[in-house]
Order: structure tokens, then C-alpha cells, then sequence
């Protein structure tokens, strides 16, 4: 018998010019850190207790209802509107105008009066106004291609066909979630001394979490009125296959390279986390066991997991290859051998793609709660804190800085058409997040401040020509365009994992990864891309319902799927 | 009545929209909120500098080189706060005396509280007024709080051995004049729409639906 006595090794996490290119970021997954799950476990932990105060609902799915939960110190609300649309006025765009269900996430419980305000506000979406005492605003479309289906087997009786619902995944697609004081909502100012709102997205997450129920709990109700005594409420474990869909344009993107400090909050989170489980000497059989299990299920997932896009087809292709050569190797690791997570991360780095390195890391953590879970609360940041410039410090510092850290936007050619081919824009359509073609389209005088490696490479030549020795601030005084950048090099000395290191104007750049990464950390699945900077998923597909939450809550939820049929 | 993050976006476009850097634009932004968070008028102190820069172009940034008290030339609060800011250094434990016009000088205030989370305080005086921020609290004496301009200004910035001290902000909302000058500047910085621009710049088409 092996001896269980092992010396510690100390693993560094991988460093920002290993994980910060968008191939990698956008071949991340969910994790046990997701915001998604953060929140359940919130919610199972502290016993938070649902109701449904309102359910004013015609026979045919209209009207409003109120979903309530009670957590230890305050109580929310989802107030939500389930309105008739004509079938040409669906869109899932921000352009749209009207939309099947909306909602907001209201302080408390609202009485009649806050309802009736809400209802002459809320499904005007951005042409309404809030105030602070609501969180969240959103809107949800149904799934042309499965409610009508579900409605009709459920009122006769039937359960929805498994495949259908593993085809959608969903009912209802969320086409926008506000927060953070948009529209006259409260501003996260006042929100983040909360201890169950403090991290990020907790309370959009808990928004789309009580849609989710809303949804179903609809879907049932409308089939029960159309089916009368025939009709029948789906299964509870078919039930919890159906999520709630997303639809997300470019929106999401600037905000991981507008926020580089949080951005590196959840960077450095996750890689911690990992480099935690790279450093445990020895696994157990439980956690062996726990382990294969759910990268069983990951594998299962991932066959389930369709999609037409070519990118998302060729990675999803990669996936089961990566996933099912982990399972082969995992195979030829012991319990009792030494450091195995990190022998199995470094035979990932040299036989698998991207795609699956990264759903690797995610499965490692798994087993290891203990040592993950506490970095939830490491996640957030005040964003103020680095804000600041440091206006005495010397022009050759910055250089150095750029140097060192930023060599990587130094290396690009920003004057060839295809290293500026793009630039970020906000349409006056309804302020719409788009991305142009600058040699084809007009309004590129008006670009976005994204262009970080371009302008960071501007500011490194404009600087050549300045005394290395004098301050940053007379710097700035007679070149005032660079601010930006300046601002941005001498913050990434605190937080290296804050910037993506590759052209996000260049020609080969792919939203989608941006957009990936982001919808990881809120704990997304089954990505399915539209088109390079559009993608629809899947959110709390799996996750337990209220009922479920308390009496036996499975951690493992995302995983749960295969287990259906 | 907007939120907070409601009024340092359209600041930020604002300040953007009339030809500021985006770096100044985020600075801002900060100056409207830091100040809304007081239940001071931040919109429209940013308003008054704006307006002035709108009108009469860009102030050359050369004019603060070297010297505090060139006489003749008009300032803005924004870019004189910034400016404070980005030379903390070399004005601290100062009694600095602003002898030209300086318009909206309340964004000043605005700017110095990015401070509140360091160990400093500061007084700024105008005409009728007095604004500090130290270890007692932030206080606001006078009733001239947001002059379109004033013939001078008093600034002094000190080291302090604590944070200052601030009562929980306030979650009210106020009315603001400026709001339409704001949003009108705010608009320059959208692209106009165009059928090409509405097709392919989300990467979606209108009806995206299924």
C-alpha cells in the first residue's frame, strides 16, 4: 500500500498571458464559483422561503403575478407581466418594442399601488421608469418552437416529448436583464452591504431564477384551463430539464473590458480555485468517484448539446473527443498517486484543445467545495478603489509598465485594414451595442473606447517622445486623448487578469468568446451561437425548484441532466 | 429623478459629446455621481462646464502649466478638479488661490471627493460658500453652492491621520435642470442609424425569433 504522507508543492496560478486570450476565455464553462450557483446555494442554505401572493392570470396566459422570497433579513419580489404579442412583433433584439413577459425584481412586497405603477412602467421596458425601489428589469419570449407543443400534450394529458425539450431547453428566453441603476432601478451602491446581493448578479440571477418558476408554473396553468380535467402538470424530473434561454447580443462584451477590476475579481477567483486543486497531494475515492461521475455527465451533456453554428459545431466536436480522452486517462490515475489533479491538468495542456482544458478545470473543482467555495465572496471589488491616477508618477514607469505587461498590444500592426478592421459602437436605435466594419461602414469617428491594445500602442509612441522623467500628469495636460489608457496601465498593476490581451478591433477578433466568458461566470450552458456576436443558452436547466431547494438540495445540478431518461 | 448610475452615464457621454477625451469623460461621469451621492447638484455643476466648453471650444489644458493664477483666462471646474487630482502631490498642505474666473466651480468639490476613501481632506471656498470633507464629515456652508462662475477660488488639500467621515448616503433623488442639455450632448457620441447598420451590427437579424 502506498503511503498516504506526501510533501506539499506550492502551484502558481496561471498567469495572465496564459488565460487571457479570447480562445481560452471563450472555451470557458460554468463552474461551482457561477453566480447561478452561488445563489442556490444561498437560497438553500438560509432556507429562503416562495410564495405566490399575486396570480392574477387569464385562462389564455395573461395578467400578473407576484413571486415572492423570504430570506433571513428581507424579502423580494418578481413582479411580472404576461402580455399577448403578435407573432410579428417578437424579437429577441434590443430594438424590439414589445415582448411576451416582462418583469422587474422588486424591494420587498409590493402592495396594489406599487403593482399598478409597475404595470404602466415595466412592459415598456427602457420607455418606463423605475425607481429605487425596484433591482431588475427584464423581458422573456416564448419559444415559438416549444410552448405551443408543451401547452398542447400537457392539456391532453401527455408529457412534453424528452426530445423537444432537449432540443429548446427552454420555454421562455430572457432578451434583456437591467440592473445596477438602469432606467431609474437602485443603484448597486445600495445594494452591495447586502450580504445575499453583495457579490455579482445575485440579484438579476434571482430574477431569472423566479421567471424560470413563473414560467412553468404558466405553461401548466394555461394547459390545465385549455385541457380541463384531462390535463396534466409535468413530471417533476422532465421539469427541471426546461431552463430559462437567454438570447445576448454585444451587449455583455464591452463590460468585461470596461470593468477590468471586477473582471479580474473573477479571473483570479477561478484560477485560484484551480491552482487549490492542482496543489492536493492525494484524492480520495470519494472524491475520485464524485469525480467521474460528473464528467460522465458533462460528457452526456455535451453529446445533448447541439448546435448549428459552424464555430460552436467544430468546438462542440472537440469537446466530446477532449471529454472522452479525460475519462480514458483518468483511468490510469490512482487514489494513490501524488498530486493527481495536477498530473491531470498537465497531460490536458499537451493532448486536448481549449475547449476541453477549460471544461477540465471546472470538473476539478467539483470535489472540493471546502477549498473553492469560500472564493465566492472574493468576487466582487469596489471598482473606485484603483480609479484614481497617480499623477506624480514618471512617464518611464508607464513605459515599463507597457512594456512588461502590455507587450502583447505593442506586437500588433493597428494601420493594416485588417488590424482596425472593426470598431465598437452604440446605435441611437434604442442604444443598441453593435460592431462596425470601418472600412465599410460609416460612424467610426464615434467609436467605443475599446480599441485597448491600439490605444495602449498609441500612448507607448506618443510617450517616446516625452522626458522619461516627468510626471504623467504634465503629460496629460497637453495629451489629454490618452487618459484612458494611462488609467487603464497603471490600474493592471492590481489587477493583471482585468484585460483580454488580444485586438478587439482586428479582423479575426470573435465577439462570441467575450460574450462566453462572461456567460460562464453567471453560470451558463449550452452555448449556441446565432452568428460570431450572438449566442443563445441555457440557464438553471437541472436547477432545483423552490420545493426542492430546501428538503434536498443537489450541488451537482448542472450535471443532473443525464440522469432524465 | 435618475439614479446614480443613470447620471454618471449620460455625464460621461455628455462630456464625450462635446469633445472631451473618454478618459476626462469617465472623470466626469465620477465628479456628477460623487456629488449626486451628497444630494449636491452634480448634473448640473458638470452642466456649467460643459455648456462653457461647448460654447467657447476646448480650454487649452497649457494654461495650468506651471502656474495657478494666470490671470485673464476662465477655468472650468471639471478640468481644474481633474487637474487638482492628477497633481495631489505637488498642492497638498497649500493654500491655493484661483484668481481667474472659474466656471461651475462645484465640480471642483466633485472631483476632490474621489478622496473619500483616503486619509485627506480639503476645503474649497468660493463666494457665500464653504465646502470641506475631513474626519468630522463633509459639510456644506453658504448658500451659493452652484455658482455659473465666481471671480476666484480657494482650495486646500491636507494629509489626515483618519478617513473622513461620512454619514450613509442618501437614497432620494433629485431634480435636474440640465438633463436635456445632457442628453442632447450625450447624443453625439451614437451612430446615427442605417438599414446596413440595423442588419449586420448585432449580428442578428430583426426578427430573431424562434
Amino acid at each position: 500500500m502506498k503511503s498516504l504522507k506526501s510533501k506539499k508543492i506550492k502551484i502558481s496560478l496561471r498567469t495572465p498571458s496564459e488565460v487571457m486570450h479570447l480562445p481560452r476565455l471563450g472555451s470557458f464553462h460554468q463552474t461551482r464559483l457561477s453566480f447561478m450557483r452561488q445563489l442556490l446555494r444561498r437560497l438553500a442554505v438560509e432556507k429562503w422561503k416562495f410564495s405566490i401572493p399575486v396570480w392574477d392570470i387569464s385562462a389564455d396566459g395573461y395578467g400578473t403575478a407576484v413571486y415572492s422570497v423570504k430570506g433571513p433579513e428581507r424579502e423580494y419580489s418578481l413582479v411580472t407581466f404576461s402580455n399577448y404579442l403578435p407573432a410579428d412583433k417578437r424579437s429577441d433584439r434590443v430594438i424590439a418594442t414589445a415582448w411576451d413577459v416582462t418583469f422587474t425584481l422588486f424591494d420587498g412586497i409590493p402592495d396594489t399601488q406599487e403593482i399598478d405603477r409597475l404595470k404602466k412602467n415595466v412592459p415598456f421596458q427602457e420607455e418606463g421608469r423605475l425607481n429605487a425601489t425596484e433591482l431588475v428589469l427584464g423581458r422573456a419570449n416564448k419559444s415559438v418552437r416549444l410552448w405551443n407543443k408543451v401547452v398542447t400534450a400537457l392539456s391532453e394529458g401527455k408529457q412534453p416529448e424528452l426530445k423537444d425539450v432537449e432540443d429548446v431547453g427552454y420555454l421562455m428566453r430572457t432578451t434583456a436583464v437591467y440592473g445596477s441603476g438602469k432606467f431609474g432601478l437602485s443603484d448597486r451602491t445600495f445594494l452591495k452591504d447586502r450580504v445575499e446581493l453583495a457579490m455579482p448578479f445575485q440579484a438579476e440571477m434571482l430574477a431569472v431564477y423566479l421567471v424560470r418558476c413563473f414560467v412553468l408554473d404558466l405553461v401548466e396553468f394555461v394547459a390545465f384551463e385549455q385541457g380541463g380535467e384531462n390535463a396534466c402538470k409535468i413530471e417533476p424530473k422532465l421539469r427541471k430539464r426546461f431552463g430559462i434561454g437567454n438570447s445576448t447580443g454585444l451587449g455583455m462584451a464591452p463590460f468585461i473590458v470596461n470593468h477590468p477590476s471586477l473582471f479580474d475579481r473573477w479571473i483570479r477567483a477561478r484560477e485560484t480555485a484551480i491552482a487549490r486543486v492542482r496543489e492536493i497531494p492525494i484524492m480520495t475515492s470519494e472524491e475520485a468517484n464524485l469525480f467521474s461521475m460528473l464528467l460522465e455527465s458533462c460528457y452526456q451533456n455535451a453529446i445533448c448539446w447541439t448546435s448549428q453554428h459552424p464555430i460552436q459545431i467544430s468546438k462542440l466536436k472537440n469537446l466530446r473527443k477532449d471529454l472522452k480522452e479525460i475519462k480514458g486517462f483518468f483511468k490510469s490515475i490512482c487514489i494513490g498517486d501524488q498530486f493527481p489533479w495536477n498530473k491531470l491538468y498537465d497531460w490536458a495542456l499537451i493532448n486536448l484543445t481549449l475547449e476541453g482544458q477549460e471544461a477540465l478545470c471546472s470538473l476539478i473543482l467539483e470535489p472540493y467545495g471546502d477549498l473553492v467555495d469560500g472564493l465566492s465572496s472574493e468576487m466582487a471589488i469596489d471598482e473606485n478603489k484603483y480609479f484614481r491616477l497617480d499623477g506624480k508618477l514618471a512617464c518611464g514607469i508607464i513605459i515599463n509598465i507597457i512594456k512588461h505587461s502590455f507587450s502583447w498590444a505593442l506586437e500588433y500592426d493597428y494601420k493594416t485594414q485588417d488590424g482596425q478592421a472593426r470598431f465598437w459602437y452604440v446605435s441611437e436605435d434604442k442604444l443598441e451595442p453593435r460592431l462596425g466594419q470601418r472600412f465599410e461602414e460609416d460612424g467610426s469617428e464615434l467609436e467605443q473606447p475599446l480599441a485597448i491594445g491600439r490605444d495602449i500602442k498609441e500612448l507607448y509612441e506618443a510617450l517616446q517622445e516625452w522626458p522619461l522623467n516627468d510626471k504623467i500628469a504634465n503629460f496629460l495636460m497637453l495629451y489629454p486623448q490618452h487618459r484612458h489608457c494611462v488609467r487603464r496601465v497603471t490600474e493592471h498593476r492590481e489587477v493583471p487578469y482585468g484585460e483580454i490581451r488580444d485586438n478587439l478591433i482586428g479582423s479575426n477578433m470573435k465577439p462570441i468568446d467575450m460574450l462566453r466568458c462572461k456567460l460562464s461566470f453567471f453560470g451558463a450552458d449550452r452555448f449556441d451561437p446565432r452568428s460570431d456576436r450572438w449566442v443563445r443558452i441555457c440557464m438553471y436547466q437541472n436547477a432545483p425548484f423552490p420545493n426542492e431547494l430546501v428538503c434536498a438540495y443537489d450541488d451537482f445540478w448542472p450535471y443532473s441532466g443525464s440522469k432524465v431518461s | 429623478m435618475y439614479s446614480l448610475g443613470e447620471i454618471e452615464a449620460q455625464c460621461k457621454k455628455a462630456a464625450k459629446g462635446v469633445g472631451l477625451s473618454w478618459g476626462l469623460a469617465e472623470e466626469t461621469g465620477l465628479i456628477a455621481r460623487h456629488l449626486s451621492e451628497l444630494r449636491l447638484p452634480g448634473p448640473d455643476a458638470i452642466y456649467l462646464s460643459l455648456k462653457f466648453i461647448d460654447d467657447n471650444g476646448l480650454e487649452h489644458p497649457s494654461i495650468y502649466e506651471g502656474s495657478f493664477d494666470e490671470i485673464g483666462k476662465p477655468k472650468t471646474g471639471l478640468l481644474l478638479g481633474v487637474f487638482f487630482l492628477d497633481c495631489l502631490s505637488d498642492v497638498l498642505e497649500s493654500n491655493i488661490k484661483i484668481k481667474d474666473p472659474v466656471i461651475g466651480p462645484l465640480s471642483v468639490v466633485g472631483a476632490l471627493l474621489r478622496l473619500q476613501n483616503e486619509q485627506y481632506s480639503f476645503s474649497v471656498s468660493w463666494d457665500n460658500c464653504q465646502i470641506t470633507m475631513n474626519e468630522d464629515g463633509f459639510n456644506v456652508s453658504g448658500k451659493n453652492i452652484n455658482p455659473k462662475s465666481v471671480g476666484s477660488l480657494v482650495v486646500s488639500i491636507s494629509e489626515s491621520s483618519k478617513e473622513p467621515f461620512f454619514l450613509k448616503r442618501s437614497i432620494e433623488r433629485s431634480s435636474i435642470d440640465s438633463w436635456d442639455f445632457l442628453t442632447k450632448m450625450a447624443h453625439k457620441t451614437y451612430v446615427p442609424e442605417s438599414p446596413m447598420s440595423r442588419l449586420l451590427g448585432a449580428g442578428a437579424d430583426d426578427n430573431e425569433n424562434e
